[in-house]
Formats: structure tokens, sequence, C-alpha cells
């Protein structure tokens, strides 16, 4: 079944993390190739063969340390493989766990569990029936300014957790459990043809923790009024800097002053729940900590038919029908030593005065005073329809191995409110429209054999892409009112490349170019000009992918090896794309089709340049060794799209002042590292037992300075136009990390 | 091996169950208690103001902790980023900088604190002490710091809460410095504008209001727009206000923590019980002895007798004649009451005292004021002025006629500053206009005249008595026997339909006259003077008089596409954005200096409408705006990319500069502006066009004029 979620795309690897003695059975096929379980993506795609009788006959029991996200994990599996009498068993559980992980504050708790068993009918049907899950609980790091990482003395620092009675207590805490189950029938028609077919069903809860507070100070510990440079006068500067250094504490986040604050908000709200008289008084949180959730319900129905027509003819085609429904909402987790939180709009407040409807985040039911595990603030649906439908043609020759391969998809999806929200009462209750895309793609390529030992091949795809839906809604929390002029995403992209397999030297060489038009982005940040929250949503984005890309491994001799990458990328916008900007709390649009300057501006998120080597040894006496040595550069921090409009530089006069001008506009480059990654490995036969060891040590010369992403704040101080104010935030790169593993199977 | 490995992995399954990780967490203890802060190291407040130099900014530099109470928070938004606390040690509070919001949360009113003093300082604000984080030098000024929110609670420590300030009851004029930032109250008080709100919440401005006792002392209460209660309806009635004392230089403040230190809901001050008797005027007169005294309990009936409508009163006066006499009532405020209507004045423990040798009902207050209905004016009675000069006190304030005199000593009402002397054949005596007058600056009338008008006296301080009249308009001046009628003698007489107009006089303004374009009337003007078509127009006021960047006769009208400098006889009050109508019928129309205006233009042709609609200003070049010059003359204009230069400030002619062309910026040495550094670098700026061409000048002086500063952005 497909897993990656409807609404954005992305992958939830906590799915099946901690179950990596069943998850072995993966099949990678790379960028724009053709394969017989689906159409793909651009990066190729990942199956995962998890039936009882597809695992290694063994049971397995390992223990493993490290410093990187948890300290340990223990494991047990036991697979049966598939037995005489027609069934396979195979079941794994795990549990890993730390206080805290590589970064202060980052502590780990997950339980893992799978089971799968398989049934064989006969030399036709088999039916395989599978569950997996990995409850989680997960402490969470943030990003930085430098100068905080710099007052804290490390690159680690992690504003996300504080002291409470002493123990560390994380803020930001992933909490996921999304168990799978699936049926899936393998048929075997005939010899040379076989139809898979699979129901899954994916649920659960997927959850994060913040802090939220209303009509109180920002507790952030690093909110950027609490550092040396938000300070009036040097002197004070310098008090301010000692202060945060000398003092843990002031540089995390202070539960007990959010207690305290709590306890002594006591307060009176009338008509409580709507109810005319009802007057409660008590202890009005000003801070809690509240649980988001986007719990997603997945219904997936895949059915794959692969046929070997003659020798040199294949054909595989597919339905591929899913169902997701994602449920977003948040709920109250703790209230911090108060007695109920008002569920009222913080920024409406301030933003209508005299509208006492405006404040309310649920009109059905109003001036709520919520408590522990109440929803609040917003409630809804994100639906989502796919019905795809794909086959493929695959021919093989002695001098050329050709495929063709089309797809359809007929995507719909539509919100659906559960709260009446007051500045939106006619349009954030119910089910929005529905939007309907019809997508489709199509690819073709070639490997062109010159010997046994070289190959050519060219690849090309065109493909459309219906938006997603979390990107679809100009404020999906709060109403149900599209993006207009939502459009299906456009993608032309071709690669060709040169691969050989000679005695001692292997390798491939290539070059792509993917193009990307009409893409949309949504995001949601504090507007220091506004004064308030604004969605920010970019639309008609154009970007190219472009690269060239060499790969070597020399064989010396049996014992050692050597491996070489090299990635050039070219990574950038090639448009001027628009922005819609509206408020959070007003049905306003702020500006429409403001145009952002960042053609030829870089895509950030990766190096773009990157380059690795390695040394490998294997020892005849079953141990190996294995040194890599990694480059990247050309990485460049995300950027804030307002700041590339002609507002954000209005009277900045470039000829004037080109140091201003540009510190506005220009995008950084974050530093090139290398890092240097060790493995090795050792194991021991003793009598039926197997008994195996791997390290690996990533970083090993604890480089510490290795920044892997920035981005620019959202905040922009249009008054002053000074970037030094919201400065850019940066995630380091763990400095020496390792992991022993140690397995014992029979 | 089968036991090593069972044993290992019970081993490993029960450490992965004995080492959770902790989920729930400890609530950290409610505080119960002050912080652990020895008596010895508390100092009183009273210890830190000896330190305080006025205008100055000292560290405090003690190891020691002032133990106060929170008296105002920022919860409702009327104080910002301040705490006010009251001593527990001594009688002062004082105000605490803080760069942090809604700290009401923490340092909630009624919550202890103990001010760590080692790093703070004390200063004031215009007198208003206050403590902070030292001085920093802001855009040239030094300001108290706020002390950084990094560290505030180590030193604002909070202690326990809920301890309730009982405010000290005081007078408006027993506050002193020690009460700042302390919590007072004040009883029998009022908003003295009732019909008002306590700030602006759509500016967001910080208001003054007056408060008034009904002892008519006042103060200001002064609220932000930020705050939660800006837009609410200030109460109507009088009552009992709780807030922290405050002063701005020598202004006495208050400032209200919520609206909930607002408690108004009696009668206003001075509305009676109902039960009063009426007095005679002629009795309460006899009841002053020379020195002030208090009226009893009464209230005194009669008809108006003056006229607010022409403004030769000050606006919270009134004077009221009650059968043979007459009596001036001075408001606390600003009256309504009209000419003729019959009214009646509660007078109960009103001051009865004189005014420069007037008898008054001082600082009535206007709640005891009722109209009954229309009066009948009484007969003005005919004397002579000696016969007046005689009884001055019997007959001021009531109605007279002097028949058969003559006025000297100026050409317009005005006279010499405000006096016109008054002459007939027993006597003479003054004739006193106000400053404020509409009529000021009209002609004053030749030859002998009738007059008829309110009775008064001025005695300066050595006792010496000027007796005076003064009329209500200029209707009450008519042609007397012996005088010869004509069209400029500035009475209505012979076959006159108005004063001056109709009959074998020019037509009057009729109040039926047509609207004309200004464009129209700029248009009729070809070189030389003459004389403006009949007709009206009618625009809206572009200058702005407060800035005083204009003379005080003119102002400009702008109609649509084209302007006009009106000139009136005397100075006007019209506001920046006031639509206006103006008579143009025999209105002279001639340039001043090349800048096309009409020439005195009697007040009487100038009605004020209300409020207008300013026009968008013509976005345009200079280049363009000098090739199309007279049809932009007296338009408010936009030049964008406009470079000034010149001068290092506003101060009579300096450069405009969009690279498509230059002109003069004219800035008079009375505006408000004057003196004002130049901004630097492109501007977008508002002006009106103007010109001052002098008679030698071979170029045309083209100019530029901004209202206020706001036009340069």
């Amino acid at each position: 079944m497909a897993i990656n979620d409807l609404d954005d795309g992305r992958l939830l690897f906590n799915s099946w993390g901690g179950l990596n003695d069943v998850t072995r059975a993966q099949t990678n096929v790379l960028s724009l190739r053709n394969n017989e379980f689906s159409f793909g993506g651009l990066r190729g795609a990942t199956f995962i063969d998890m039936r009882a009788s597809s695992q290694r006959v063994q049971t397995r029991l390992s223990y493993s340390n490290s410093n990187r996200s948890f300290a340990h994990r223990v494991m047990l599996t036991k697979s049966t493989g598939m037995q005489d009498n027609g069934w396979a068993y195979s079941f794994s559980v795990s549990k890993r766990w730390a206080n805290s992980g590589y970064i202060k504050g980052t502590h780990f708790d997950s339980y893992s569990y799978y089971a799968a068993v398989d049934r064989k009918f006969n030399d036709k049907h088999s039916l395989s029936f599978m569950v997996l899950g990995a409850p989680l609980r997960r402490g969470k790091t943030t990003a930085a300014v430098q100068e905080m990482y710099d007052i804290a003395g490390n690159n680690y620092y992690n504003a996300n957790w504080g002291y409470q009675n002493g123990v560390v207590r994380n803020s930001r805490e992933d909490r996921i459990d999304q168990p799978i189950v699936s049926l899936r029938h393998d048929f075997s028609i005939s010899k040379s043809t076989k139809l898979m077919t699979t129901v899954g069903y994916q649920f659960g809860k997927n959850g994060n923790t913040r802090l939220n507070f209303y009509r109180a100070a920002d507790p952030r510990p690093d909110y950027y009024k609490r550092l040396p440079s938000a300070q009036d006068g040097d002197e004070t500067k310098a008090q301010v800097y000692q202060y945060l250094a000398n003092n843990e504490a002031a540089r995390q986040v202070n539960w007990d002053a959010m207690y305290d604050a709590n306890r002594n908000r006591i307060e009176t709200f009338t008509n409580v729940d709507g109810i005319e008289g009802n007057t409660v008084t008590g202890k009005s949180s000003a801070y809690v900590l509240e649980e988001q959730r986007f719990d997603s319900k997945k219904l997936n129905f895949n059915t794959v038919l692969n046929s070997t027509l003659n020798s040199n003819l294949a054909f595989s085609a597919g339905i591929n029908l899913l169902h997701e429904s994602n449920h977003n909402f948040k709920v109250v987790d703790d209230l911090l030593g108060g007695d109920f939180f008002a569920d009222f709009d913080n920024f409406a407040v301030r933003d209508f005065p005299g509208n006492s409807d405006a404040l309310q985040n649920d009109l059905n039911r109003p001036n709520r005073l919520v408590k522990k595990g109440d929803i609040y603030g917003y409630d809804y649906n994100l639906n989502t329809s796919s019905y795809k439908t794909w086959a493929q043609l695959a021919v093989s020759g002695n001098k050329n191995d050709a495929f063709i391969a089309i797809q359809s998809d007929y995507v719909s999806f539509y919100r659906e409110g559960h709260m009446r929200n007051g500045k939106f009462p006619e349009s954030s209750f119910g089910k929005s429209d529905v939007n309907n895309f019809f997508t489709y793609a199509v690819k073709l390529g070639d490997t062109y054999k010159l010997d046994g030992r070289n190959y050519l091949y060219a690849s090309a795809e065109y493909k459309t892409r219906a938006p997603f839906s979390r990107f679809a809604y100009t404020s999906a929390r709060i109403r149900n009112e599209a993006v207009s002029g939502l459009t299906t995403e456009k993608i032309t992209a071709a690669e060709i490349g040169y691969i050989f397999k000679w005695q001692k030297l292997r390798g491939r060489v290539s070059a792509y170019s993917t193009q990307f038009d009409d893409q949309i982005e949504n995001t949601s940040f504090f507007h220091d000009d506004l004064f308030t929250f604004v969605n920010y949503i970019t639309s008609d984005i154009s970007k190219r992918h472009s690269g060239i890309e060499l790969g070597l491994n020399a064989t010396l001799n049996p014992r050692i090896s050597f491996e070489a990458a090299l990635a050039l990328g070219q990574y950038v916008y090639t448009n001027r794309p628009l922005a819609q900007i509206t408020q959070d709390n007003s049905s306003k649009v702020i500006s429409t089709g403001k145009t952002i300057y960042i053609k030829n501006y870089y895509v950030p998120g990766t190096p773009q340049t990157a380059g690795t080597f390695g040394v490998n040894y294997n020892s005849p006496k079953f141990w190996w060794l294995n040194f890599n040595i990694n480059y990247f550069d050309k990485n460049y921090v995300d950027i804030n799209p307002d700041r590339r409009t002609a507002e954000a530089v209005d009277l900045v006069d470039k000829n004037e002042d080109p140091t201003k001008f540009y510190s506005i506009i220009d995008q950084e480059k974050l530093p090139a590292a290398y890092t240097v990654d060790m493995f090795a490995g050792k194991s021991w036969k003793i009598k039926k037992y197997l008994l195996a060891a791997n390290l690996s040590v990533g970083n090993l010369l604890n480089n510490q300075k290795f920044i892997t992403s920035g981005f620019e704040q959202g905040r922009y101080d249009y008054t002053t136009k000074e970037v030094s104010k919201f400065p850019n935030k940066y995630w380091y790169g763990f400095g020496r990390n390792y992991s022993l593993n140690i397995n014992l199977s029979f | 091996m089968k036991n090593f490995i069972k044993i290992l992995f019970l081993a490993l399954i029960a450490t992965s169950f004995s080492s959770c990780v902790k989920g729930d967490f400890d609530e950290p203890p409610t505080q119960t208690t002050d912080p652990a802060i020895s008596e010895d190291q508390i100092v009183g407040l009273d210890e830190v103001m000896d330190l305080r130099v006025s205008g100055k900014y000292t560290k405090i530099n003690l190891d020691k902790y002032v133990k106060a109470v929170v008296v105002a928070d920022d919860k409702s938004g009327n104080f910002y980023k301040t705490l006010v606390v009251e001593d527990e040690n001594s009688d002062y509070g004082v105000s605490i900088l803080i760069d942090q919001t809604e700290m009401h949360n923490t340092y909630p009113i009624g919550r202890r604190v103990f001010i760590y003093l080692k790093d703070l300082w004390i200063s004031d604000y215009n007198g208003l002490p206050q403590m902070g984080y030292g001085p920093y030098t802001e855009a040239g000024r030094e300001r108290m710091a706020s002390i950084p929110s990094t560290f505030v609670a180590d030193i604002l420590k909070p202690g326990v809460s809920g301890i309730k300030i009982e405010p000290v009851e005081v007078a408006i004029n027993q506050l002193g410095e020690l009460r700042l930032n302390t919590l007072i109250t004040i009883k029998d008080i009022q908003f003295a504008n009732e019909f008002d709100t306590y700030s602006d919440a759509v500016t967001k401005n910080t208001l003054n209001k007056t408060l008034t006792t009904c002892t008519n002392q006042s103060i200001l209460l002064r609220s932000s727009g930020y705050s939660t209660f800006a837009a609410t309806a200030v109460p109507t009635g009088k009552g009992t206000i709780t807030a922290i004392y405050s002063i701005f230089g020598t202004d006495k403040q208050l400032m209200i923590r919520d609206v909930y230190d607002v408690k108004m809901n009696e009668s206003r001050c001075g509305s009676g019980n109902g039960d009063e008797p009426r007095i005679s005027i002629k009795d309460l007169k006899a009841l002053y002895k020379g020195v002030k005294t208090t009226a009893p309990k009464s209230y005194i009936q009669g008809v108006v007798i003056s006229d607010l409508t022409f403004k030769n009163l000050n606006s919270k006066n009134v004077v009221i004649q009650d059968g043979e006499e007459g009596i001036l009532v001075r408001f606390t405020a600003d009256h309504t009451l009209q000419l003729g209507q019959s009214v009646k004045v509660l007078a109960t423990d009103v001051e009865l005292s004189e005014f420069n040798g007037i008898l008054q009902l001082n600082n009535a207050a206007n709640a005891g004021a009722t109209v009954l209905g229309p009066g009948t004016l009484p007969t003005p009675r005919t004397m002579t002025i000696k016969e007046y000069n005689d009884n001055v006190n019997l007959y001021e304030s009531t109605l007279i006629n002097i028949k058969d005199a003559e006025l000297s000593g100026g050409t317009t009402y005005n006279g010499a500053s405000g006096n016109v002397t008054v002459k007939d054949a027993s006597g003479q005596f003054i004739m006193r206009t106000d400053l404020n007058a509409t009529f000021k600056g009209t002609a004053l009338p030749t030859g002998k005249v009738n007059i008829v008008g309110i009775g008064s006296h001025f005695v300066n301080t050595s006792g010496t008595s000027t007796p005076q009249i003064s009329i209500r308009n200029t209707t009450d001046v008519t042609s007397g026997n012996g005088g010869t009628p004509s069209c400029t003698d500035g009475i209505q007489n012979g076959d006159e339909t108005g004063i001056d107009c109709g009959g074998s006089c020019p037509a009057c303004n009729t109040g039926n006259e047509t609207r004309i374009t200004t464009e129209a009337v700029r248009a009729a003007y070809s070189g030389t003077k003459t004389t403006a078509p009949n007709g009206y127009i009618q625009g809206v006021v572009i200058t702005d008089l407060n800035s005083g960047n204009i003379t005080a006769n003119n102002f400009v009208l702008q109609d649509g596409k084209s302007g006009i400098v009106i000139r009136l006889t005397a100075a006007n009050k019209i506001a920046l954005g006031k639509e206006v109508k103006i008579v143009t019928t025999g209105v002279e129309l001639s340039e001043f200096n090349k800048l096309l205006q009409l020439n005195n233009v009697p007040a009487a042709n100038v009605t004020v409408i209300g409020d207008g609609t300013l026009p968008t200003p013509k976005e345009i070049t200079i280049a363009d705006l000098k090739s199309n010059f007279e049809a932009l003359e007296s338009t408010l204009v936009v030049i964008k990319n406009a470079t000034l230069s010149g001068a290092a400030i506003y101060s009579g002619t300096i450069k405009v500069d969009d690279t498509t062309g230059q002109i003069d910026l004219f800035t008079r040495s009375a505006a408000t502006f004057s003196g004002t550094a130049l901004p630097s670098g492109a501007k977008t700026l508002t002006a009106i066009v103007s010109e001052f061409t002098s008679a030698s000048s071979t170029s045309p002086g083209y100019q530029l004029n901004i209202r206020t500063l706001d036009d340069v952005k």
C-alpha cells in the first residue's frame, strides 16, 4: 500500500520505526526508471515487502546503544518462513528509549510491534495479513539564531525545554501512534502472470505539543526581546549576555514562572458556554501546553498485474484507490496550574475592538473555558480521494531495454469545518466546495547496451500533479476559502547517463534536469508591519533542479575497495512567483499578486554540491571497516519571500546604500563543510548462533560547526528594514555520534 | 549457551521496562510565602526618593530591596511596559519601567514584589518619579531604559499576592509630590464633557479628558488609545474615581487601571434637587456686599439677552435679564443657551462675585441650566450715556438703548483693541467688542447711530470703572437722527433691506444665490481688479490655520480642480477640511502679488456648512506644475521624489527639486514647524500651489506651501 500522506505528500517514517529487522526486504528503484510495483515518483520509489514469508527464517535478539536520537534499543524478532503446512509467521517487538538524545531535552520513548501471518493455500493463492505500529514520544529541537548558540556556548542549544522541579521538560514533543493493518492477496494466474491485491488501513493519532498563551507575554526563552541585541546600550547588552551565558535556566523555558502566572490570574467570565448567567471565576491559564493533532485515517486499495508476455516483453498495470481523512485540531494538554483556558482568539481582541463575536473560535459554543483534553482553537478535516490507474510496457532486447509508462490520477479534496469561527461565521463551519483535479503522467526511457559492460541510458517524463490540500486553503484552520486560481503543478524531467561495469572499476555518470511549474506554497507567520499573523501563499512558483552526478566504485583486491561519488547540482527558482497575503483573522486580502523577486535564487534544503570518498576493508576473518569523507557545499538558507518584494526595499536606494539593500535581498550561503564517518563490523559463528556487532561513528572528527540548514525568519522589520533584528535561524548537524549494535541470531 | 541467552533476553526486557521516560511532571508548588529576604535587607522607598535629583539619573546602587505592592499593572493596556508599586514601608509609590508586555500575569495588582535596587536607577519623567535600568540616548535625548525582560524576575522578585491596597481619599488641591504613583480616590467628581469616550481606539492616540469636581477643581484623566476601554463612553453622572496620581510637567493627571475605577452614577454636580425656591435677580444681586459670597439654595429665572451666535462674549457666559435687572452667569463649560430663550439656572451654592466689576454667578454648573421655552425679550431701556454711567451697577447686564451717538476710535468694530468710543450729547463710554466676535472686522458705521446693547463696565485693578456697552450683532446699531444714510455706513437705513445692501444699494445676499464654480470666478479675472460674478462658490478649506502657515485673515478654498484664496476682513477660525460657502456677489476679485484672491470678504458672506472631504491632491511633476501654473494655483498637489534643499530648516524660501524641475517652498516664520530641520532624501510632498511675484520681480514667484510636517513623507 502507498503510505505518503495525500494532504502534503510527506512520508511518516515513524510508522515503522524500530522495526529494522522486518523492513530489510526493500527494493529501491532510483529516479526515472521503470518498476513493476507502481508508476513511481520523480526520485524513484521504495518498496518494502513485509510479508511473513519474506522474512529471513531466524530468531534474532539485538541491542543497540547510541548517542543519537535514542540511547538504547532492544529488539526481538522471530520468523518461521513458509512452513510445510502452508503457514508462515513473523513477529518483532522493540523498544527504543533515551532520557536525552544528542541534544539536551530530546527524550525518546517508543515501542514497536509487528506481526504477520501468511497462508499459502496452493500454488495459485496466498493471503498475507500484517499489523504494525510504533507508538512514539520524542522531545524535539528547534532552530535558533547564532546569537543564542554563542551565548549558550554550543551549537546544540535547544530552546524547547526547561526545568520543572529540577527535571528537564520539553515543551515540544512528538506523539505519534499510527498503526497499519493490511491484507494482501497474491494470485499466480499463470506462470507468467501475477496479480497482487492489497487492502490497507492506517489510523491513530499524530500530535505534537507546544506552548500557547492568551493575553500573556511570549514564553519562548529565546524570544528576541530577551537577547542582548534587543537591549538599549552596550552596558545592558553586556549584562544581559552575561546573565544568559552564566545561567542555563534563564536560557530555557521557565515552567515555574508559567505555573505562578496561571495560579495568580483569577478571572471571571460571564455567559460561559453561551449560557446566559453562567458566570465562572477561577484560575485562568495565561499559558498552556497544547497538543496540535493531525490524525490521519487512510484506506487504500491497490492491485497490480504483472505479466511477462514473452521473453522480452513485460506488461504491468495497476489501480490504486486511496481515501484519506486528516483530522486537524488541537487539545489542551496541560493547564499548567490553571483551572481553565479561555478559548478566545488571541489577536482578535486587539484587531476587532468591540466585536465580541470576532474573538470566538466557535460560535456554536461561545465563551468556552476549556480544560485538559478539550478540543479548542480550530477543528477541521481535510478529506482527499485519489483514483489512480497506470500501465507500463517494458521491452528488453540484445541492444536496448526500453519502457513506456502512463498514469492518470483523479484527485478531489474538500475541507470540513467543525467549528463556526466568529470572524468567518458563514465560511468556517461545514463542508467547503470540492476541488477536483485530473492529472496524468507519461514517461519513457531506453538503455542502450554498447556491450556487456557499457550502457547508455536516457529517460524523460512529463506529469501533472494536483496541488496538496494542505496548501490549497487561504487559512485552512479557520475557513473554507480556497486559494484563488488553484491549478495543477507541471513537471518535466529528463535524464541521460552512462553506466560502466568494468572489471576493477564500476561507475555511473549522469546528467538530469527537472522543471517544476505552477507550484504553490503556503506559510503562516507573524507579520511585523501588520502586527498580526498572516498567510503567505506563494503561487506560480517555477523551479529547475538540474545537475550532474558521478559514482565510482574501484576494487583494488578482494579486501580493499574504494568508492567515490560527486553530485553537482543547480537547484534554482526560474521565475518571479506571485504572493497572495491574507490575515489569519480577517477576510481582507492584504495583497494579491505581489511579485516575489526570486528568479535565480537557490532552492533551499539541501547542499547542491556534495561529494564522498570512501575506503572499505573486508577481512576474511569476518570483520570489515569503512571510512568515508564527505563534503557539502552550496547549501542555501530558506528565504522569506516578503523580503524580495518592492515594499521590502522601499526607500532603500541600491546606489546610495548598497550594503543595506543587499542585506535585505541576498540569500545566505551556508558554509561548506566536511565530515568523516566510520563503520565497522564483526561477526562470530558459535555453534548455531551468529553473533554480530556493528559500530557506526558519524562525524568522527567532531565537526560542531556544520550548519545543515537555515532559514530566514518570516518577521521583517519594515520600519528600520534592518534584517539583523530578526536574523536567520540555523540547525547544526550532530558532532561525533555513534551507534553500536549487537545482535544474536539463530 | 541457551541459558545465557535466556538471561540476556530477560535482562534486556527488564531494562527496557524499567527505563521508561518520565511522562507526567510534578507540578511546582504554589507560592504561599514571600521569598526569603531578611528585614535588614529592606529599605523604604523614601530613602531611594532622597537620592533622586529632579531631571537627573541617579544610580541607586544599594544592595537592598524595596518591599512594595503592585497598584497598577498592564492588564487593560492603559499602562504599557510599566508597573506602579506602592512601598509598604513609606508613603511613596514609584513607576517601574520594564521591557515586557502582559506583565499582569506575573505582577497582578495586589502582588507583593521585592525590588532589588543594586542595578536600578531613579529619575523622573517630566516630574513623575520612575525607576529603570539607567539612561541611554535616543534621538539626542536622554531616556530611562527599561529593565530587560531577560532578568526582570531577578530584579522584581514576586511575593504573595492578593494584598488589598486602600486608596487614599484626597481633594485635587491636596495632591502633591508625595501622592505621585499612588492610588488615590476623589469624590464628587465628573467628566467635564459627559458625551465622550475615554480615548480613541481608532487612532490609538492617548487622550486627556478633563474631570471636574462639584467644587470646580479639575484634573486630567489620561487614557491610552490601546486600552481595552478606549472606545468606552465615559459615565455621564458624578461620583468617585480611584486612580494612580501622575504628573506631566505642571499638568496633574490621573490614570485608571480599568473602568472599574470609575463609579459615577449620581446626578451631575449642580443639577439641584428640584425643591429650590426662585430668587429674583434683583434679590440675588442685593446679596452681594462687595465681597465674594455664595448664593443661597435657589434658582434664578429670566430671558437670555446675550447671543452666543456672534461670539461677542465668552462662550461660557450668558446674560440673563429678569424684569428690570440682569446678571451674567458664567458656567464651568460652554453652554448652548440661545438669545430670547426663557431659562432657569440653579444658584444654590454658586459663587456670587465680581469679575472686573461685573457681578456674576461664577462657575455655575451647566447641568443646573434648564431651558423653559421661548421667552419675550425685554424692551431695551432708552437712556443717555450719562444716565447709564451714573447707575452702572443698576443697569449692568440689562439691555439698554442709546440714541444718536457717534462712534470713533477705529474703522472697524474692533476699534482700538476692541474698544470704540461712543459719544452722545450727555457723555461717552466704550463699546466693547470681543476678540472673537464675528463682526469685529466689519466697518464701523459713520454718522449718528442708535445702539442697543448689554450694559457693562470694566473695573481695573486700581478700582477705576469704565462703563461699557456690548452689542449682540451689528444689527443692534441703527441709523440715528442726523445721520446721512449711505451704502457704506454699516447701518441698515434708508431703503436698504440689509446692512448696506438692497434698495438703492447693491443687492443683498439673499441666500438664494446660485452656485458658480470657482473656476468661473477665476476666469472672470482679466488682469485688473474687478468684482466677482454674482452667486456663491462652495468648496473645502485646504489650509490649516492651526499650523500658522497662512495669514490669519486668509484661507484657501478648493472646489473640484480649482481653488482660490479667500481673504476676509477679519481673522477667521475656519479649520482644515470644512465645507464652506462664500457669497461672491459684490466681492472684490483681485491679485495680491499675482496670487488671485476674493478680497475683503465680509464674515456675513461666509457660511460653514460642515465637515467636507478634502480633495485628493493631484500628483504632478514640478515641470508640469510650472507649465500649467494658473489652473493649479491654490489647489493641493503631490510631488513625488522631492528633495528639499537650500537651508537646514524650514524657514522662508527653500528649494524643492524632483529632477524635472525646481520650485520654491515658502514657510512663514509664524508657522509652528518653522525652524524644524529639513528631512534628507527623496520625499513625497503634499502642498498648496501659491505665488508671490512682487512688482519688481522679473520672473514668476511660483511657490508651494505645506500645511504641517505631515505633508512631507
